[in-house]
């Protein structure tokens, strides 16, 4: 009997090659496929349209895909299985777009649908095109070998050192979402170069963070405000500040920060308090500075610690505005004090639009790089 | 040169705890984190007691098996031959039944998760044959089987949970102070998949006896429970409590994520599919259960292969009960660990008792 | 039915007729032996008179027999007055002989044909009284022979260099040497019914079980062939599952490897004419070992162990893994692999299973033909194919790069198995779990690789479980013995083996 069982496995696993049976529908030719790696998604009243750029990886150019449908599993079904040249796969995709129109039409749509496919990682990227639709960014990128895929590539390992907050996942997303009920993405637009003539851009870059509630776009951040969101959120982990010191252009670089929250009562009320420890290096002055001079450095110091706590302040308040505590406010309070933040956990939303809170914040310049008093 | 076919006792365990992982895989995160959020991975723990309470329930009936004898002739024994034959003909019933729903979940997870678009058939198809071609063998290799798979198994699944250690946020994991119920709630589906242990002592042959068995079983226990314990966790912690509850394979989701130093990613495939070995496991050990529920019942050895006519009636049964993924949910996350705890709990104690009273346990 | 008796019909083989014992009855004669040996231009026979008349014919094999020996042990003590004068029958004479009156280290009295003849094809000579119906044999064999060399294929930097030869008196006495213990025991068996081949039976007494021992020597006996000539002969006879692919018998050609066999507790056979020994029981863990691992550290040595087990499974899985994920699973790769792979085969005409499969294939075939050339011509041959013809395939894009590295790597991971006939194994096997990645992916991969770890966890050689010591009656016990253990803690054998004597050292 067990002799026969196994020419009888055979022919069953041979029974896979039948595409309505079995596994073989799975099967595609390595030589065909192309790599999705940046997805663009905007809606109209017709329904979606879908962008795919797959970067210029592996020494050609980008190949972009431009597919309307009724919903965006459809179209991505289009794109995949077409009769172009090449099979378009999207198991690399690294980067979604979505146009602003889209991003205020929602984005509980796309989060289904890369959670919904196998395909799909969770750890893929989410930007918000800002005042400009995403097919603009996936087909617009000029330049030799200029892809979008490239450049949000760059921009995605940058963001946190460079331009002071982090860029959030699909998965993060969707767990600020459901337990939020907000998330904060980041936004992007395009940068054209002025000594580029055709149309198109060459540069992304970053537009601050769009402002997600229930799964609509309610408005922006501003890009300013980024380090300050970088700092409330724990995402950043270095970044440059430009100081005017007595009329002297000081760029402090910073190299680290603690902040912590802490839930407070204020007049029987709960209020938050914030307590922002950042240190510094001086990287550059524009004039000669007597760093070694401990005033000196208390005084810049004090600057720097001044303006992040006006931004910090302004920061939160712009997220009171909203309504929506894309900060993780709550969570951060939940961590430090789970006892004291327990009556409020359900009444959250309602509650931090009001809440009352201080912000204290105090900086330390570490060191100078090798150069004490600069040279005159 | 040879001895009679059965397992050793260390055979058992190991056996038990490769089969179990599948279960506990399925159900444990998703259920747990529906039931108390962020508090999910404290489940095994707080089942841990009532766990340990079940193993020593099922090692007090089997204490004083004598050679090579099975758990259905413990039962045989116990409570008659009689009530004893009704209760081995319920079991084989509803086994039939159970070996169709693991050979179905089996092949909706690869669905799900790899292999889009698909058909169950095939998969299921596939793995009773394989089973069924080792169910003609001895028992004592599928306990050798179990042996090297808790092996291999144990080092992909640490190998997993330490990969997926840098995604975990703290900040998850913290429980919130909640209503005990949703703690015990959270439990229960940790004791349903310990409660299938009781299937394992049922194969032909007996289990032979060691030295402490209760001290080997209560470890192997823990063992599991670790396991759980680190595999919710995992998930938890890494997907937050909210989209762990809504996802249908929320472990398998996490583990998409992870990247293996840059080289290798979605190692999902891998690991999923590493998982058909416990349902192979698991439906062949099924297999060989009811030749001796036959027997038990008969008694006598089965004339014709039974195997490929139980196999085929599971496969029926998988596919007809379960038409669809929602009806195989349902069936799967409520139905079946319900019946295998209840029938773990009663027919233990029931037996446990009326043996004692007939002094024939 | 069994399967052989269905082939028998279908082959239409005759039946099987006992042995005849004794083949040649009839009692020991000048003229019977002539007869038994017709036709056989070696077979000497010459009329001497022995002492003081006494006529007696002496008989042996030329080419079996050292000429000298013959003339000075035999013939000059038998044609001494001194020594044989006064012998007045057959019987004195023979009795002289026996008691060393003719020189001779062995010297048997014979009384059967059969005996005399096997004496005689084992490089005796024999003085064949017909009167008396007898002869008394002696050993004059040769000692022409392939001299002890050093191993061809278990090379050593830091053991010893000798290997077992053809003469199984030359690798008994080298097994001697190294086990200079009164308890170690060798018995002989004749098997072949044409070649008599001895087969020694070595084990230790009072260390090896007896029950091993005894079904050792049960499953030797019981060999009925014509012919003992080649390893598979006695493989196939006294393995338990002669079936399966993988070896159940550890065979070397080291004797020292032999020896620390024997001191593990196993059983050991040595085979006229074959210079190799074979150990039983054999267990899965044994075939990745080597006698080096004894000579080197112990980190280093558990080091390259555990890379010879992880080369299983990358000679296993490796081409199936590839083919899987290039057809099924393409998202486990990451992006730049996955566009570099997507140039590479751009002009390739052929699926990536028949790429793989085509490579597999040329593989083999290079292999075997290195194997059959000569030394000289195979290694260039080997060099050519590599080479040139894979080089040129990639570059007529025939194939991938990428496919030739994969089927490279796996082949080299093959390599390192320090048994070839778990090699050959494994090799066999890569190619199922191809075709079943081929039809199924990654599931076809672990339903194949779960029948494989069944068959292995089914196995047993001589009541041991093949995956000793990862699973079995004392499974999990002495899993660092799949390593090397740093010998001062490695105090106790195997269990599995049913040593008597279960400590090694203090």
């Amino acid at each position: 009997m067990r002799r026969l069982l196994i020419p009888v496995l055979l022919a069953l696993a041979l029974t896979g090659c039948a595409s309505d049976f079995g596994v073989y529908a799975n099967v595609s030719e390595v030589e065909r496929l192309r790599l999705v790696r940046t997805l663009g998604v905007d809606a109209d009243e017709s329904g979606v349209l879908l962008s795919a750029d797959t970067g210029s990886g592996g020494g050609g150019r980008a190949v972009i895909w431009r597919i309307r449908a009724g919903t965006l599993a459809e179209a991505a079904r289009r794109l995949e299985k077409n009769a172009m040249k090449y099979d378009a796969n999207i198991s690399h995709t690294e980067h979604v777009i979505l146009g602003e129109a889209a991003a205020r039409a929602g984005i509980g749509e796309t989060l289904d649908y890369v959670a919904r496919t196998m395909q799909m990682r969770l750890d893929t990227c989410l930007f918000v095109a800002r005042g400009s639709r995403a097919e603009d960014l996936v087909t617009g990128a000029r330049g030799e070998d200029a892809s979008v895929s490239d450049m949000l590539q760059s921009l995605k390992k940058d963001a946190p050192v460079i331009y002071g907050c982090g860029v959030a996942t699909c998965l993060e997303a969707a767990e600020a979402l459901a337990s939020e009920g907000c998330v904060l993405l980041r936004a992007i637009a395009p940068e054209p170069s002025p000594e580029w003539s055709e149309e198109g851009y060459t540069a992304v870059a970053p537009a601050g963070g769009a402002v997600i509630s229930g799964d609509r776009l309610l408005g922006f951040t501003p890009e300013e405000e980024s380090e300050a969101v970088g700092l409330l959120t724990g995402s950043v982990s270095s970044g440059c500040r430009a100081l005017d010191y007595g009329g002297v252009p000081v760029t402090l670089l910073l190299t680290g920060a603690d902040v912590r929250l802490k839930p407070v009562t204020e007049g029987g009320q709960p209020a938050f308090a914030v307590d922002a420890r950042l240190r510094y290096s001086l990287q550059g002055a524009a004039a000669p500075l007597s760093v070694g001079d401990g005033a000196v450095r208390a005084g810049l110091a004090a600057a720097a610690a001044e303006e992040v706590r006006g931004e910090l302040t302004a920061a939160i308040r712009r997220a009171q505005g909203f309504g929506c505590d894309y900060l993780g406010i709550r969570r951060a309070l939940c961590a430090a004090s789970p006892g004291r933040m327990a009556p409020y956990r359900e009444a959250w939303r309602s509650l931090f639009p009001k809440m009352a809170f201080t912000v204290a914040v105090s900086a330390v310049i570490l060191r100078t790089y090798d150069l004490g008093d600069p040279i005159a | 040169m040879t001895r009679s076919d059965g397992l050793t006792f260390r055979q058992l365990m190991a056996l038990t705890f490769v089969c179990l992982l599948s279960p506990a895989i399925r159900l444990l995160p998703r259920a747990a984190a529906g039931s108390v959020g962020a508090g999910a991975w404290l489940a095994p723990l707080i089942a841990a007691v009532p766990a340990a309470g079940l193993t020593a329930l099922l090692r007090a009936l089997m204490k004083n098996r004598r050679e090579g004898e099975s758990l259905a002739r413990i039962l045989l024994r116990a409570l008659g031959r009689g009530p004893g034959k009704a209760v081995c003909l319920l079991l084989g019933l509803w086994l039939v039944f159970y070996t169709g729903i693991i050979l179905r979940t089996g092949a909706e997870r690869l669905l799900s998760t790899v292999y889009v678009g698909g058909s169950p058939g095939f998969f299921m198809a596939v793995t009773a044959l394989a089973a069924l071609a080792v169910s003609f063998g001895r028992v004592r290799s599928l306990g050798r089987m179990g042996e090297v798979s808790a092996l291999a198994l144990g080092i992909v699944l640490a190998l997993v949970l330490a990969l997926s250690a840098p995604d975990i946020r703290p900040e998850n994991l913290l429980p919130a102070p909640g209503p005990a119920s949703g703690f015990l709630a959270a439990a229960l589906p940790v004791l349903s998949v310990t409660a299938k242990g009781f299937l394992f002592p049922l194969l032909p042959g007996g289990v032979m006896r060691e030295r402490r068995e209760l001290a080997v079983s209560l470890r192997w226990t823990g063992l599991l429970l670790l396991v759980m314990l680190g595999i919710t966790a995992a998930t938890v912690g890494a997907l937050s409590a909210d989209v762990a509850a809504g996802l249908q394979h929320p472990f398998f989701i996490m583990i998409r994520n992870i990247s293996v130093f840059g080289v290798i990613e979605r190692i999902e495939a891998v690991v999923i599919t590493l998982w058909v070995v416990t349902d192979f496991l698991f439906v062949a050990v099924l297999l060989r259960i009811f030749d001796e529920l036959f027997a038990a019942v008969a008694e006598r050895e089965s004339p014709w292969p039974l195997h490929p006519i139980l196999a085929g009636c599971s496969v029926a049964c998988g596919l007809l009960a379960a038409r669809d993924a929602f009806t195989l949910e349902r069936l799967s996350q409520a139905v079946v660990p319900a019946v295998n705890l209840l029938l773990a709990l009663i027919l233990s104690t029931v037996a446990l008792i009326v043996g004692k009273l007939r002094r024939t346990v | 039915m069994k399967t052989s008796e269905i082939l028998d019909k279908l082959l239409k083989v005759p039946p099987h007729e006992p042995e005849r014992r004794p083949r040649f009855p009839g009692p020991i004669t000048a003229a019977y032996l002539e007869e038994i040996f017709e036709n056989c231009f070696d077979f000497e026979l010459r009329q001497v008179e022995i002492g003081g008349g006494l006529r007696a014919s002496l008989c042996f094999m030329d080419g079996l027999v050292s000429g000298d020996a013959v003339s000075l042990t035999v013939l000059d003590p038998l044609t001494n007055g001194f020594r044989f004068g006064g012998c007045l029958t057959e019987r004195e004479a023979a009795e002289r002989m026996m008691a060393g009156a003719a020189y001779g280290n062995t010297v048997k009295y014979r009384t059967e044909a059969d005996d005399a003849a096997a004496d005689l094809l084992n490089g005796f000579c024999a003085v064949v009284f017909d009167g008396l119906r007898a002869a008394v044999t002696f050993e004059v064999r040769t000692s022409q022979g392939r001299a002890v060399s050093e191993p061809r294929e278990e090379k050593s930097i830091k053991g010893a260099r000798e290997s077992f030869v053809e003469v199984l008196k030359t690798n008994t006495m080298m097994v001697r040497r190294h086990l200079r213990d009164p308890a170690l025991k060798m018995e002989t068996v004749t098997v072949g019914r044409r070649t008599a081949t001895s087969v020694a039976i070595v084990w230790i007494e009072g260390l090896t079980g007896g029950g091993l021992t005894a079904e050792l020597r049960r499953r030797v006996e019981r060999i009925d062939i014509d012919g003992l000539l080649t390893a598979a002969d006695l493989e196939e006879y006294v393995a338990d599952s002669p079936l399966s692919p993988f070896p159940q018998l550890v065979q070397t050609e080291r004797p020292d490897r032999f020896c620390l066999n024997l001191l593990e507790g196993r059983a050991g056979l040595l085979i006229d004419g074959l210079p190799l020994g074979f150990l039983a029981p054999g267990t899965f863990a044994q075939f990745f070992k080597v006698t080096e691992d004894r000579a080197n550290h112990f980190i280093v040595a558990s080091l390259l162990t555990l890379i010879r087990y992880l080369s299983v499974a990358v000679t296993l899985f490796l081409p199936a893994v590839f083919v899987a994920v290039a057809m099924y699973h393409q998202e486990m790769l990451p992006a730049k692999l996955m566009e570099s792979m997507i140039d590479a085969k751009q002009s390739v005409p052929f699926p990536t299973a028949v790429e793989v499969m085509a490579m597999l294939a040329s593989f083999e075939l290079l292999q075997e033909a290195g194997m059959r050339l000569p030394n000289q011509l195979g290694q260039a041959v080997s060099i050519i194919g590599a080479l040139i013809v894979g080089q040129s395939a990639v570059e007529a894009s025939i194939v991938s790069p990428i496919a030739v590295i994969i089927v490279a790597f796996a082949g080299i991971a093959g390599y390192t198995m320090p048994d070839q006939d778990m090699a050959g194994a494994l090799r066999l096997l890569r190619f199922l779990l191809l075709l079943a990645a081929v039809f199924a992916g990654m599931f076809g991969i672990a339903v194949g690789g779960a029948l494989i770890t069944y068959h292995l966890c089914s196995l047993e050689s001589f009541g041991v479980p093949y995956m000793t010591p990862l699973a079995g009656r004392f499974g999990g016990r002495g899993l660092w013995k799949l390593l090397r253990p740093p010998l001062r803690w490695d105090k106790g054998r195997e269990p599995a083996l049913g040593p008597e004597d279960r400590r090694s050292r203090r």
